[in-house]
C-alpha cells in the first residue's frame, strides 16, 4: 500500500499574541476559540491528518470549527503558525511545504493544486472572460500557444457543462452555479494532483447543487484524484468523502470512516451534528 | 471445514453510547461468536431489534466493535481483523472485495437506473458499452423494463427502487457480500426474480451474509442460518435444525 500524498501534522494558526494558555483556553471542551487570557483568536490547534492518493477527505463543522482555515493553510492563501505539511510532489516528501520559498509556493499553487472557494469571487476574475480565466491559469503554467490554451479552456468549460457560446462572457453575468462551475473548469485545467474544496456548493439552490456534486463526483472517480472537501453540510460529505474528520472550536473532535462517523458517531458533537440533520 | 473459512468472528461486542441522552448505554451485540465458510449463504433471522444489522454494519465498519474481533481471511491469504485495521485496509476490502447493500437504493441524485447500475462496472474498468448492456440485461431479468432503465429511481416505487438496488449488487459480485434485507419490499414474483439473482451469485463462489425475513428465500437458500435475541446469538446450525417460524413471517402461499 501506497503512502499518504499529503500528511499534516499538528497544525496550529492563531490570531493575535499566542501565550502559554491559548492551547488549554480553548477548543471544545472550553466551548470557544478565544483566548480568555491573551484574547488571541485561535483558528485551529494540533491538527494532523493524512490523506492517501485518490482519496476524498471530508472535513465537516460549524462555522468557526477552522475547517476553512485548514484548507488555506494548505493552499498557502494562509500561514499557519506552527506545524507540517509533507506533500509527495514537494522534495518527495522530505520538507514541509510551509517552509517553501516564494518562488515554489506558486508552483504548487500552479502546478500541483486547485482550489474551488465558496465564493467564485474569490476563485475568478469576474471582469476576465469564463475563458480568459482558464486561460489565466494555463499561462501561469508557461502555455504559450493560443490555440491549445483556447481549446483546453473549451475542453474543460465542457466538462463543466457551461455553454460553450458564453466562454467570452464576463462571469460577473453568470448566474452562482455556472459561476461555480466556471471556477471548477479554471481549477481543474491544469490538472491538479490535489483539489481542495471550500464549501463548493454552499449558496446553491438544491437543483444546482446536486448538479454540481454530481459533477465533482464524476470527475473525482474518473481522474483518481485526490480531494479534501470543507462542508459543513452532511450531504455533500456522504456523498463525497471517503473518510471525514469532524473538528470543532479548531480542534478535530473525531476522525473515521464517512458512513462510520454518520452512522456510529462516537463524539457527542458529532452525534448532536448527525442528530440535527434532516 | 476449518480449512475453507472465510470469517471468523469471535466474542463480537457493540455498546453503543448516547451522549445526548444523558450517556445512556445500549448493548446493540453481545459475545456473537461463529464462523463462515468459503462460498457459504448464511442467514442472519431475528425479532427486529435483536441485533441483525448491527451486526452486518460492525462487520462492514459502519459501526465499531467495542469488543472481539472479525477475523477476515483476504483473497491474498492475509488473515484481517475487520474490527481493528487501518481504515487504509478497509477502504482496499470494501473495493476489492467486500460490499455491503443496504437494504433501500440510496444513490447521487440525477443518475438514471441504468447509470446506477453500470457504474460498478465502469469503476472496475469495463468498457462502457459492456457495462450498459450488462447493466441493462440483469435490469431487465429483475423485471425493470427498458422505459423505466432510463429514468430516475427517485421515481419508482418501492418495489422498483429495491430490484435497483439489487441489480447494482448482483452486477459485479463480490467475494464476501453483506446483504441488509433486500427483498424486504417484495412481492412474490419479484421475490423469485431476486432468488435467481442471488442463486447465481452463489454459484459465481461469493460468500453471502444476508438478513431475511422471508422463510421461502431462506428455505432455497440458505446453507446455515444464526437466530439473534436481545443481541446475542440464540441459535445457530443448518436451515432445517433451527427452529425460525417465530423469526421469520409465515410462507406467504397464495392461497388456492
Amino acid at each position: 500500500m501506497t503512502g499518504p500524498i499529503l500528511s499534516v501534522s499538528d497544525l496550529s494558526v492563531i490570531h493575535g499574541n499566542e501565550c502559554p494558555d491559548c492551547r488549554t483556553s480553548t477548543g471544545p471542551e472550553v466551548g470557544t476559540n478565544t483566548c480568555a487570557s491573551c484574547g488571541a483568536v485561535v483558528a485551529c490547534t494540533d491538527v494532523s491528518f493524512d490523506v492517501y492518493p485518490g482519496q476524498v477527505l471530508g472535513i465537516v463543522g460549524e462555522s468557526g470549527s477552522g475547517k476553512s482555515t485548514v484548507l488555506q493553510c494548505i493552499y498557502q492563501d494562509l500561514a499557519p503558525t506552527r506545524g507540517d505539511a509533507l506533500f509527495a510532489e514537494f522534495e518527495q516528501g522530505d520538507r514541509s511545504i510551509w517552509q517553501a520559498n516564494r518562488r515554489q509556493r506558486r508552483e504548487l499553487r500552479t502546478y500541483s493544486m486547485g482550489m474551488v472557494y465558496q465564493n467564485p469571487r474569490q476563485g475568478l476574475n469576474l471582469l476576465v472572460t469564463a475563458g480568459g480565466n482558464i486561460a489565466e491559469r494555463l499561462l501561469a503554467a508557461d502555455w504559450r500557444r493560443v490555440e491549445d490554451i483556447r481549446d483546453t479552456a473549451s475542453h474543460f468549460l465542457n466538462r463543466t457543462e457551461v455553454p460553450i457560446n458564453r466562454m467570452d462572457d464576463f462571469p460577473a453575468f453568470f448566474s452562482g452555479g455556472m459561476q461555480q462551475r466556471v471556477q471548477i473548469a479554471k481549477a481543474l485545467a491544469n490538472n491538479p494532483t490535489l483539489m481542495l474544496l471550500d464549501e463548493p456548493t454552499t449558496g446553491l439552490d438544491v437543483s444546482v447543487q446536486a448538479g454540481v456534486l454530481d459533477l465533482l463526483r464524476e470527475i473525482q472517480s474518473s481522474k483518481g484524484m485526490t480531494v479534501i472537501v470543507v462542508s459543513h453540510d452532511l450531504a455533500v460529505i456522504r456523498l463525497l468523502a471517503d473518510r471525514t474528520l469532524v473538528m470543532r472550536h479548531g480542534q478535530v473532535v473525531e476522525s473515521g470512516l464517512t458512513d462510520q462517523i454518520l452512522e456510529d458517531p462516537q463524539h457527542s458533537y458529532t452525534q448532536l451534528l448527525v442528530n440535527s440533520a434532516a | 471445514m476449518l480449512d475453507s473459512r472465510i470469517l471468523s468472528v469471535q466474542s463480537l461486542g457493540k455498546a453503543i453510547t448516547l451522549h445526548l441522552l444523558g450517556e445512556k448505554q445500549v448493548q446493540a451485540l453481545d459475545d456473537v461468536t461463529f464462523d463462515v465458510s468459503d462460498g457459504e449463504f448464511v442467514a442472519v433471522v431475528g425479532l427486529s431489534g435483536s441485533g441483525k444489522s448491527s451486526l452486518l454494519k460492525c462487520l462492514y465498519r459502519t459501526y465499531l466493535a467495542t469488543a472481539g474481533s472479525i477475523l477476515y481471511q483476504a483473497s491474498t491469504g492475509q488473515d484481517i481483523d475487520l474490527a481493528s485495521a487501518s481504515e487504509q485496509d478497509i477502504l482496499k476490502l470494501r473495493r476489492n472485495e467486500i460490499r455491503y447493500v443496504p437494504q433501500f437504493l440510496k444513490s447521487a441524485p440525477r443518475l438514471s437506473a441504468l447509470d446506477i447500475v453500470a457504474r460498478p462496472l465502469v469503476e472496475s474498468g469495463y468498457d462502457a458499452d459492456i457495462a450498459y448492456s450488462e447493466a441493462s440485461r440483469i435490469l431487465s431479468e429483475l423485471g425493470i423494463g427498458s422505459d423505466l432503465q432510463s429514468s430516475f429511481p427517485s421515481l419508482f416505487s418501492g418495489g422498483e427502487q429495491q430490484r435497483v438496488n439489487v441489480a447494482r449488487a448482483v452486477v459485479a459480485p463480490s467475494r464476501l457480500m453483506l446483504l441488509d434485507e433486500p427483498t424486504s419490499a417484495l412481492d412474490a414474483e419479484n421475490r423469485e426474480r431476486v432468488f435467481h439473482q442471488l442463486q447465481k451469485v452463489k454459484d459465481g463462489g461469493s460468500t453471502i451474509i444476508g438478513v431475511f425475513h422471508d422463510r421461502w428465500l431462506l428455505r432455497h437458500l440458505a446453507d446455515r442460518v444464526v437466530v439473534m435475541e436481545h443481541g446475542k446469538v440464540a441459535q445457530i446450525g443448518t436451515r432445517d435444525e433451527v427452529a425460525i417460524a417465530r423469526y421469520v413471517g409465515a410462507e406467504t402461499v397464495p392461497a388456492s
